[in-house]
């Protein structure tokens, strides 16, 4: 009880939370060192003798001074609680050679505190619940006298609690130890509240005139105490661009599994991209975090922009899908370099802190208990012309025949299919021998199952005694996705396993151990990942005459479902083993000293079985899928990584001002390596494995990544009256990446905030302004996101496409890049201004930050423009810079009308970058550019088709192709040749810029780019997020939305162009408007099926560049989430003992509004390709139920 | 305070105890410092210079050098859009392209020539005797004229690089070209050196030895004295006499008669296992995929799967103007022979020609189904089909199986299929992609393989081995790199040009070629030198020499598909032959339903497909210069003319 009431002040002022106390896991004779030395220091803090008498004279001094005094004098060593000292009277005191206890006594009792010698340690605290007079309050005398002591949920008492009756206008407010006496008539109702926590009412009895109220904490609340790094601050008080998301909030009972989905949305400036809805999809990378964006220095970065993840204080590197959302308490995001700085090396793109869920001091074993049963079908998908239209776009396109039968025949027995279905009982006829279908079929229908299953659940037991606090969880789900569901074959499935458990050894020590086990399995079709282009790309090709199932004669047909059902499934698996130790001491008043260590071991199992699979295509030819003979592979990797965190906290107040110092270290070791091992020629294709394949020349490789990180830190906060804040960090960082005596770099930032409202002169608006804070950053951090041994000319082995007579031999490839021996932290420096405020009882609660983020000395080679002649990569230097500007805006409403409690939130973040410098010399156009917006498109301008007069007359032959041009009409350049090519009627003519009488790119550089021009943007401009509820009585309904206001998307495939692969291609309803010599005034231009031409090499391709006609709006809102939930009412849950029992309905992703044509998104796209939405793995609607339970 | 000074001292212990965990170094990783100490070393790497033999290729796409000689010349026509220097339309590429292999047209990139700089500059910190590393830096040489070979053809001048660059050696990076008489002779300085100091056996079966440069240097030097003579430029005889000098040391050890060379000129090209066979020099060699265990290591390539479909990646319409000139089995052209039956159609043309044309382009039939609505069957496509009325229109089946007993060029048709006995039976030839019906069952069942848009096709790549690797159809024919026949071609040429070419030098060279080739037509066959005269043959291109015409129709027809022809033209400064309009067989229209363009717009004639080429540059004797080369570097001058 008096640490933790020590505990909790500490927390109150801004200073570490000491209640994360974690134990130091002595791993290494180092560590060990380590805690030797710390006891050490423990031991000689209170060894000195306190037997002693003391003489002092002091006048109207505060009592903490005396008791200064006193330890100074004695080597006495006191533990108390600063609020219970912050309250008493000044002393006077005069006194020679008396034993130290009566001094005490005489300057302790008075004020009603007792001491006590505990393990060498006077522990000053309050005196039993006897009443101080000076504590009582002047009330009319009433019939009962209420006396009660108003705790937190962890067991400290709350002081200032505002207590009264309700429907009077004046009450009393709890003193430092939580007690308040106030009187009451019986039937009245007594209503606490305390900023921070939701509002206690209860009922006076005459028997309940002694209470203990333990008020719950209220989440939204501006009062909140948000993490920051290594340690907490009060919001108030907090200068950083920090947003914070409670995960119970954005979880709710959303069928997710993933925490970066969950975050989609929910904070302005972090940037979630969900590219695909597969289940797990976030371990293959298709998920993307962003904090402000701006950072990607070319199209394949070098550099890893991603936010430095740290749970717990400790670096997380595993991927998200492995947590447990529900065991995450909250989310904190730093944004400026002023919050960030203090994790250095790490953190130039932002950190999320992540905050898991304890246990609570005093808190009664709490199970709890929830589920969810989800039912995921696709959302909307692309839609394929009819066959009839299909086969006419053949027709236009010059082709005669298809799939052996001529194209007429076709359109004679569609019609006729037509005109009478009934006639043709399977859909299809034989003709000349030919079989053709007639009814429409969809691969991608076939391919995709009806619906999918999924299943979440979550156990958790959590609580504590006086000492000791923990929390226990278990958590699984599984879910299916929805490819060839009877294969089952695509699934994510997860188990989760997490305690966490804090003792008090004694006062100034607390010991505590985390370990997490994270385990995944999951599968993905080979046929959807294991081929060249993956499954959705191919099957978008595939026409609605291609038969799917069974042709008479043949039998079962070749089709993508065929082959997943025939071939077998890649299984990753995935375990990671996180633990850590830590010990929290406080050797003296004001000083806390944190030792963690922590091990965390990540393991990956991926097997890859390339199982040969036969079929037959419906002409009745032989085909196959995956190497003869079959091949197997395992992937084996391991991650051992080990951290250190050691960093002391001081804290003291000077009257009104107040201060903290934190100072720390930290070193991170990282060790990686994996086996992959290969081998062909299966014996017995149902038990694959290595051993079960035979053939004589299996392949193995193996690979190592090292690094290891040290940081020297700091930190000092100064505060004036709470109202003047300030904030200085430092940051000494080494790295391993970087050449010797180019490693250290040091990164300094500062912040600064005024509390407007805390003013005398704006007092007057405290009613309508609660609360109304300006603040400003600015902070140099570095980024080391570069490979390991850049710095070394790593010559990597490979196999030649030349075999040694007969042999398979090895080589090993050049360097892909020179090395510069100078180069070393790239620099990110931000400047934000921003403000929060609470208006009308902190009802519209919001915050608005400006940035701007100047990225220097880019650790890159791509955009390093050297000649050719180099004849291999440019070397990695620091080089260019970038500047990105934005601003984010939050503004959060709550209230309640009657008896409807409802609430409001939208955020909204917003950026452009621009590159401030980089080396290419000739600013061509093919790589970045000093003073280019990132995210430009370069493309022409469509001015319209080309028509027949534009040809001399007579030219054109009988299919109106190799006319030759009028004088003055542009020729047609090809981009993705490089050449100059005739037009025909109905190809595209883009406006001649330059006027030259050709289309072309000029040099293609900022100076001479032909007819090209910046059309668009592909930066998502004004990304926002949503979310709002309402609740009344038992029922409560909540929605989240996410979208983009503005965005251009250039998307080239299957689905925006009509037989985007010549001859190969099939045909969406979207692109029926083609030219045709009928219809001349269309939107498509001329296609061309007749050459079987992949694009990039004829005239297509031409009308198939960049341009506006054809760009799309990538702008959209999704519905993220509706959810509605029923509470049973208080009568049922004590029926059944129960605290808390609640059944919900949620939809997830149940609706997008975009511009695009059907079944193309504008967040999805296409695995391993940037190229655009439609070919990606849909995203699922998904709809669930479920119920939560606590007891 | 003592407190406070404990913790900082603390701080200093962990300071100091820990920077060391900051120097790692990467494990299991070679770098430029530990790869090339021994001679094994030095092995291991120069595998990787193999590379840019490239052969029939790697997967899915045609030879590079089919595609880029072939498909450029008078040879094959491109199937798509006329090539830029067809349509004078060519222009500089903007930005330089990617890696190449051996006889393309080289793209402007020098990370092939870094890669054996690299290589040569370890030589001399190696541990290595110097006989080694006079053979190593032989090896190095060898790659490295290899490279600026297909550099200084493509562009003329080059920058020559002796060394590896770093991004600060200016004079290399952002110097002037080398002008081609230094590059030249750097070329062959480098080879005759290492030709002297190279492992006469080199490293064991089928690698870089003596033959290989000696090789190197007949075919260099024929090319530069040539391209010298024909383009007007001095020294001209030092190239042909080194061409003559190297191609008569690896006559005189590889021999020059029928015995030297493989006895079928179709085994040459569908062969698996090579290695060692007679004229053979270097071979690049593939094998079944199941061999390195992934598939994708291009152990193997799909030419017989491109030349058993009409995919696009294949460009197979060979040029009516190529068929003719091919010989007669009286050893005279067409213009003159008295054995040429004329070209009223397909198998007129065919009668009595040098049988090289039967292995290149498929000879014209005509078949039946049995049941006219199947086409296949797997395993068992063979016997679907039978003879069709007219004897003519199987007389080529008979020819080439049951007389020259063709193992690979085996008639009927039919598509390629995993296993080569499953896919369609190609109905008839010609077989138009305009018209894929069936002639003899014309509302049949209608076959899309192997049609293609003139009716000659191209398929000396053919064969019936079993394809491997799964779905990615891989064909493992060897492909010949460096063979005897390519000497004594060269030999004969060069020999003319210096003046030197006599009877005994043909009866050594194109005379054995001819006689492998058409055994029973021997002597018929025989080039006579004596009898050419001006009106041997009326065709000829009247600036050429009787002679030398016939030694480049030597040349044209042994090494047709083989990615020689587009800088052969270029050399001679022939471009010029580009402009003619291809043109393929002569049909009557109305057999193919009226579907096909007939030039000259007539019910019976050649039918064509491309519009008539409009004109052939003389600049594109040398590519252009990548535009942002020469904006980074401002004494990088552009060929003339772009």
């Amino acid at each position: 009880m008096k640490l933790t009431a020590k505990m909790r002040s500490s927390k109150d002022s801004g200073f570490i939370d000491s209640s994360d106390s974690h134990a130091l896991l002595c791993k290494t004779i180092k560590i060990m060192k380590l805690s030797a030395v710390l006891l050490l220091l423990s031991f000689q803090i209170y060894a000195g003798t306190y037997s002693q008498n003391v003489s002092l004279s002091e006048k109207n001094v505060k009592l903490t001074k005396v008791l200064d005094a006193i330890e100074k004098k004695t080597g006495l060593y006191f533990w108390y609680d600063q609020l219970l000292l912050d309250k008493t009277e000044p002393v006077t005191i005069s006194c020679h050679n008396l034993p130290w206890n009566e001094v005490l006594s005489s300057i302790l009792h008075p004020q009603g505190l007792n001491f006590n010698m505990e393990n060498g340690t006077i522990v000053i605290t309050r005196k039993p619940l006897t009443m101080p007079d000076s504590l009582t309050i002047a009330m009319p005398i009433p019939p009962l006298k209420i006396t009660g002591v108003v705790k937190d949920p962890d067991g400290n008492p709350l002081q200032g609690a505002s207590v009264r009756i309700k429907g009077a206008s004046s009450g009393v407010v709890s003193n430092a130890y939580g007690i308040f006496k106030i009187s009451a008539n019986e039937g009245e109702v007594l209503e606490i509240t305390v900023i921070g926590y939701k509002p206690f009412t209860t009922v006076i009895h005459s028997n309940n005139n002694d209470l203990i109220v333990v008020m719950q904490t209220d989440v939204a609340n501006l009062n909140d105490i948000v993490v920051v790094g290594y340690g907490t601050q009060k919001k108030t008080n907090v200068i950083g661009s920090i947003t914070t998301v409670k995960m119970d909030d954005v979880l709710g009972d959303r069928p997710v599994t993933e925490v970066s989905n969950l975050l989609q949305g929910a904070a302005p400036g972090l940037l979630v991209t969900i590219n695909s809805g597969q289940p797990g999809a976030p371990q293959s990378s298709t998920t993307n975090l962003n904090i402000r964006g701006g950072t990607d220095f070319t199209g394949n970065t070098l550099n890893n922009s991603s936010p430095f993840i740290v749970m717990d204080n400790i670096p997380f590197n595993g991927s998200l899908s492995l947590i447990d959302p529900s065991d995450i308490e909250s989310v904190t995001v730093l944004k400026d370099a002023g919050s960030a700085a203090i994790y250095g090396a790490r953190s130039a793109f932002g950190v999320i802190l992540i905050t898991t869920k304890k246990g609570h001091k005093n808190q009664k074993a709490q199970f709890s208990y929830s589920n969810n049963f989800v039912t995921s079908t696709v959302a909307e998908l692309p839609q394929k012309a009819t066959p009839t239209q299909f086969i006419q776009q053949y027709i236009d396109g010059g082709n005669l025949t298809y799939q052996g039968q001529s194209t007429s025949i076709w359109q004679t027995q569609l019609a006729a299919y037509q005109t009478n279905p009934k006639s043709y009982p399977g859909g299809y006829t034989i003709q000349n021998g030919v079989y053709m279908q007639l009814a429409p079929t969809d691969a991608l229908k076939q391919f995709l199952g009806s619906s999918a299953n999924q299943q979440m659940h979550n156990f958790s037991v959590s609580g504590g005694n006086d000492k000791t606090t923990y929390r226990l969880s278990f958590g699984t789900s599984t879910e299916n996705g929805i490819i060839v569901p009877e294969a089952h074959q695509d699934y994510f499935n997860r188990y989760n396993l997490k305690s966490i458990i804090t003792t008090d050894v004694n006062p100034w020590l607390n010991l505590q151990v985390d370990a997490g086990f994270n385990s995944s399995t999951g599968a993905q079709p080979f046929y959807q990942v294991g081929i060249a282009s993956d499954a959705f790309q191919q099957i978008s090709n595939i026409t609605p005459l291609v038969p799917l199932d069974t042709v008479p004669g043949i039998g079962v047909v070749s089709s993508p479902k065929y082959w997943v059902m025939n071939t077998a499934p890649i299984n990753t698996t995935s375990n990671e083993s996180r633990i850590t130790g830590r010990a929290v001491l406080k050797p003296v008043r004001g000083l806390t000293i944190t030792g963690e260590y922590t091990i965390d071991r990540f393991n990956t199992l991926v097997n890859t079985y390339d199982k040969y699979a036969t079929g037959v295509t419906y002409t009745g030819a032989a085909t196959s899928v995956g190497t003869s003979g079959g091949v197997y592979t395992k992937q084996n990797g391991l991650t051992n990584y080990n951290a250190i965190n050691l960093f002391g906290t001081y804290n003291r107040s000077f009257g009104l001002h107040n201060t903290t110092l934190m100072i720390g270290f930290n070193q991170e070791q990282s060790h990686a390596e994996s086996t992959t091992a290969s081998r062909g020629q299966l014996i017995n294709p149902s038990i694959p494995s290595l051993n079960t394949a035979v053939s004589t020349t299996p392949t193995a490789s193996d690979s190592y990544t090292d690094y290891a990180n040290i940081g020297y830190f700091g930190r000092l906060n100064y505060d004036y009256k709470n109202k003047y804040l300030f904030q200085v960090n430092g940051r000494f960082d080494g790295s391993s990446k970087f050449p010797d005596g180019h490693r250290w770099g040091f990164f300094p930032s500062a912040s600064a905030g005024w509390r407007v409202m805390e003013e005398n002169f704006t007092k007057m608006l405290k009613p309508y302004l609660n609360e109304f804070k300006i603040r400003g950053s600015w902070g140099n951090v570095g980024n080391q996101n570069i490979s390991a041994y850049s710095y070394n000319g790593i010559m990597s082995p490979s196999v030649p496409y030349w075999l040694n007579n007969g042999t398979q031999v090895e080589t090993v490839n050049q360097p892909t890049q020179i090395i510069s021996p100078n180069y070393t932290w790239e620099t990110v420096s931000t400047l934000d201004f921003g403000a929060d405020w609470g208006i009308i009882k902190n009802h519209l609660t919001g915050s608005f930050d400006w940035y701007k983020r100047d990225t220097k000395g880019i650790l890159t080679n791509n955009a390093v423009q050297l000649p050719v002649t180099l004849g291999t990569g440019a070397p990695l230097v620091n080089a260019g810079s970038l500047e990105s500007k934005g601003v984010e805006i939050q503004l959060n409403w709550k209230d309640k009308i009657g008896k409807v409690n409802y609430y409001f939130g939208i955020n909204l973040s917003d950026y452009q970058t621009v590159v401030t410098n980089v080396p290419n010399a000739t600013n061509v156009l093919s790589s970045l550019y000093t003073g280019q917006k990132m995210g430009n498109i370069w493309g022409f301008v469509t001015d319209r088709l080309y028509t027949v007069n534009d040809f001399v007359a007579g030219s054109l032959d009988a299919n109106l192709k190799n006319g030759v041009l009028l004088p003055g009409i542009p020729k047609t350049y090809n981009t993705s040749n490089s050449s100059i090519q005739a037009p025909n009627p109905g190809d595209i003519l883009y406006k001649d810029l330059d006027k030259n009488d050709t289309i072309n790119i000029g040099q293609n550089t900022l100076t001479n780019h032909g007819d090209k021009k910046i059309i668009g943007n592909s930066t998502p401009r004004y990304q926002f997020g949503i979310n709002g509820g309402v609740s009344y009585k038992n029922f409560d309904f909540s929605f989240v939305l996410v979208g983009v206001g503005k965005q251009d998307q250039w998307i080239a495939n299957d689905m925006t162009f009509p037989n985007y692969w010549a001859g190969q291609s099939t045909l969406y309803s979207n692109e029926l408007n083609y030219w045709t010599p009928t219809q001349t005034n269309a939107y498509y231009g001329r296609i061309y099926t007749t050459t079987g031409v992949p694009v990039g090499t004829g005239v297509p391709a031409a009308n198939q560049d960049v341009q506006t006609r054809f760009l799309l709006n990538g702008a959209y809102l999704r519905v993220k989430n509706l959810t509605l939930r029923y509470n049973f009412p208080e009568k049922v849950l004590k029926a059944s003992h129960l605290t808390k029992l609640q059944l919900f309905f949620t939809m997830e992703d149940p609706f997008i509004f975009d511009h695009m044509p059907k079944g193309v998104y504008p967040d999805v796209v296409r695995s391993g390709s940037g190229s655009g939405g439609g070919q990606g793995y849909p995203f699922m609607k998904k709809n669930s139920v479920g119920l939560n339970l606590s007891f | 305070m003592k407190k406070y000074i404990s913790l900082i001292l603390l701080f200093g212990m962990v300071i100091t105890a820990c920077q060391k965990i900051l120097n790692i170094s990467p494990v299991s990783q070679t770098t430029d410092a530990t790869s090339f100490i021994t001679y094994q070393n030095f092995q291991t790497y120069a595998w990787g210079l193999y590379n840019y033999m490239d052969g029939y290729g790697v997967g899915a796409a045609m030879p590079s050098n089919f595609g880029s000689q072939e498909a450029n010349s008078d040879n094959i026509m491109p199937n798509t859009i006329l090539t830029g220097y067809e349509t004078g339309l060519k222009i500089a590429p903007t930005a330089a392209g990617a890696a190449t292999n051996s006889l393309t047209i080289a793209n402007w990139n020098f990370t092939y020539v870094r890669s054996v700089n690299l290589m040569l500059d370890h030589i001399d910190q190696s541990s290595l005797a110097v006989s080694d590393k006079n053979h190593w830096r032989s090896v190095g040489y060898f790659f490295r004229a290899l490279r600026y070979y297909d550099l200084l053809a493509a562009f003329g001048d080059v920058p020559w690089i002796e060394h590896a660059t770093t991004d600060t050696s200016g004079d290399v990076l952002y110097g002037p070209r080398t002008s081609r008489d230094t590059v030249a002779q750097n070329i062959l300085n480098n080879l005759i050196w290492a030709e002297a100091n190279i492992k006469v056996n080199g490293d064991g079966t089928n690698t870089i030895n003596r033959n290989c440069i000696q090789f190197l240097i007949a075919r260099f030097g024929l090319f530069e004295g040539t391209w010298r003579k024909y383009h007007g430029l001095t020294n001209a005889n030092t190239y042909l006499n080194a061409s003559v000098t190297y191609s008569q040391k690896l006559l005189s050890t590889l021999g020059s008669t029928v015995s030297s060379i493989m006895s079928s000129y179709d085994d040459v090209y569908n062969t698996q296992g090579l290695i060692g066979k007679p004229g053979m020099i270097l071979v690049k060699q593939y094998l079944s995929a199941g061999y390195t265990g992934s598939g994708s290591n291009g152990s193997n390539h799909q030419s017989v799967r491109y030349c058993g479909s009409n995919s696009a990646n294949w460009v197979g319409d060979v040029a009516k103007n190529a068929v003719e000139s091919y010989l007669c089995t009286d050893g005279r052209p067409i213009s003159t022979s008295v054995v040429y039956a004329g070209d009223d159609s397909m198998y007129h043309t065919f009668r009595n020609r040098d049988r090289r044309l039967y292995y290149t382009v498929i000879p014209p039939y005509r078949i039946k189904y049995k049941t006219p609505t199947i086409t296949n069957v797997t395993g068992a496509s063979d016997t679907l089909w039978t003879y069709d009325s007219n004897p003519d229109w199987g007389s080529y089946i008979r020819l080439m199986n049951d007389t020259l007993k063709s193992v690979n060029k085996h008639l009927h048709l039919q598509a390629f299929s995993i296993d080569m006995k499953s896919g369609d039976i190609i109905p008839n030839i010609p077989h138009f992609t305009l018209y894929q019906n069936t002639l003899s069952s014309p509302t049949g069942k209608i076959v899309a393989s192997v049609a293609n848009y003139m009716g000659y096709y191209y398929w000396k790549l053919y064969n019936r081995l079993p394809l491997t690797d799964g779905s990615n159809y891989g064909s493992v024919n060897d492909c010949p790199l460096f063979r005897l026949e390519e000497v004594m071609l060269n030999y004969a040429e060069a020999q003319f040009e210096l003046g030197a070419f006599t009877q005994a030098i043909a009866d050594q060279t194109i005379n054995v070629l001819r006689q492998r080739a058409n055994p029973t037509n021997w002597p018929a066959m025989k080039m006579v030198v004596g009898s050419i005269d001006a009106n041997f043959d009326k065709n000829r291109d009247q600036t050429v020499d009787p002679v030398l015409w016939e030694i480049r129709r030597e040349r044209r027809i042994e090494l047709f598909g083989d990615g020689f022809r587009f800088n052969d033209l270029k050399r001679w400064a022939k471009g010029s032959y580009l402009i003619n309009q291809a043109l393929g067989v002569r049909v009557n229209n109305a057999t193919y339903g009226n579907k096909l363009s007939i030039s000259g717009g007539g019910a019976t004639g050649y039918v064509f497909y491309q519009p008539a080429a409009t004109g052939w540059n003389d600049k594109y004797y040398l590519e252009p210069v990548p535009i942002q080369e020469i904006l980074l570097n401002g004494n990088l001058v552009q060929n003339p003319g772009y």
